[in-house]
């Protein structure tokens, strides 16, 4: 039985720890702007005791960011229902779209968020290696043995 | 490889019609769109693999080239992961360099996940998204699906390219 529930404070020092073992540091470079879990919304699920996945995210201008998505558990739905609890949170906040960055190599994101609704809006080339100047933990080769360069943004646009 | 190597050989005339099979077998359709643009097998150079009796084609590519730029225009390798795509491929960049090309590129569609990380393996850059181009082109190839490979919507087109030293 897996919970799910907002984060709090409590879980910045858990968060940063996720962070720093998937994403190699304790903080995120987006569009060259620093993002620290101690700025964020999101969702933590626990199974018992355990942390197997966590969401962030941010509202800015009637949108919502997801920042990070990380799941323990591949193919269990546990991403769907942290990024389903971001959309109903989206809507309540009249948001009109939910949007997020991946990057070029990532093509589990790029297929994850595709077969769920969102849309490839646009890819900012070299994007990834001005964030790298910031966060030199970015390595030069990411996943799938592909060089590491470009954001490319993703969205689900929201009935209002 | 080198019994492989020397079944590659260029697409000549006496090919057209086996190549129009070809793509209707494995494209849907005697033609391809790319960007609202029309390709037609009688318009485009190729190179072909047969397997070692010379009758089965297990490996294609077509190409197109025009003012400097070189367009991959299908490529097909009906057994992966014996780097069939790969010699396709290098065969393509040789012949693109050759004849002075300042860049190779290619559209893909939005679902087709092994080819972005085909090509981006291979050297290529991801340039542009052309979102709803897929559905422009199924309006004159109605044989386009609406959902692609992954289950995921097939919408956009996205263009990869490859710079050249010149």
């Amino acid at each position: 039985m897996i919970l799910r529930r907002r984060l709090t404070k409590s879980d910045f020092p858990r968060i940063r720890q996720i962070w720093k073992k998937n994403w190699g540091d304790e903080f995120l470079v987006i569009r060259g702007v620093v993002y620290y879990p101690d700025t964020l919304d999101g969702f933590i699920a626990f199974d018992g005791r355990e942390c197997v996945g966590e969401i962030t995210f941010a509202f800015t201008e009637g949108n919502c960011e997801i920042v990070t998505l990380d799941s323990v558990r591949e193919g269990q739905g546990l991403g769907t229902k942290l990024i389903e609890a971001v959309v109903e949170e989206a809507r309540k906040q009249n948001c009109t779209r939910v949007y997020l960055i991946t990057t070029n190599d990532n093509l589990n994101a790029l297929g994850f968020y595709q077969k769920r609704g969102f849309e490839l809006v646009k890819i900012n080339r070299g994007a990834v290696d001005e964030a790298r100047t910031l966060k030199p933990s970015i390595p030069l080769v990411g996943m799938n043995g592909i060089p590491l360069r470009d954001e490319i943004e993703l969205e689900l646009r929201l009935k209002v | 490889m080198s019994g492989l190597m020397s079944a590659l050989r260029r697409l000549t005339e006496g090919d057209l019609s086996r190549l129009r099979r070809f793509w209707i077998e494995h494209w849907g359709g005697e033609e391809m769109i790319t960007r609202g643009n029309v390709y037609r097998p009688e318009q485009l150079e190729g190179f072909v693999i047969e397997d070692g009796d010379r009758i089965a084609w297990i490996g294609l590519l077509t190409f197109f080239i025009k003012d400097g730029e070189c367009e991959v225009t299908s490529l097909d390798s009906l057994r992966e992961g014996q780097g069939i795509g790969t010699m396709l491929i290098d065969k393509a960049i040789e012949e693109a360099r050759a004849r002075d090309c300042r860049r190779l590129f290619l559209i893909t569609t939005n679902d087709n996940l092994n080819a972005l990380g085909f090509y981006q393996k291979r050297g290529f850059e991801i340039v542009t998204i052309y979102r709803g181009a897929v559905n422009e082109s199924r309006k004159r190839k109605p044989g386009i699906p609406l959902v692609g490979m992954n289950a995921i919507p097939l919408r956009d087109e996205i263009e990869l390219e490859m710079r050249l030293k010149v």
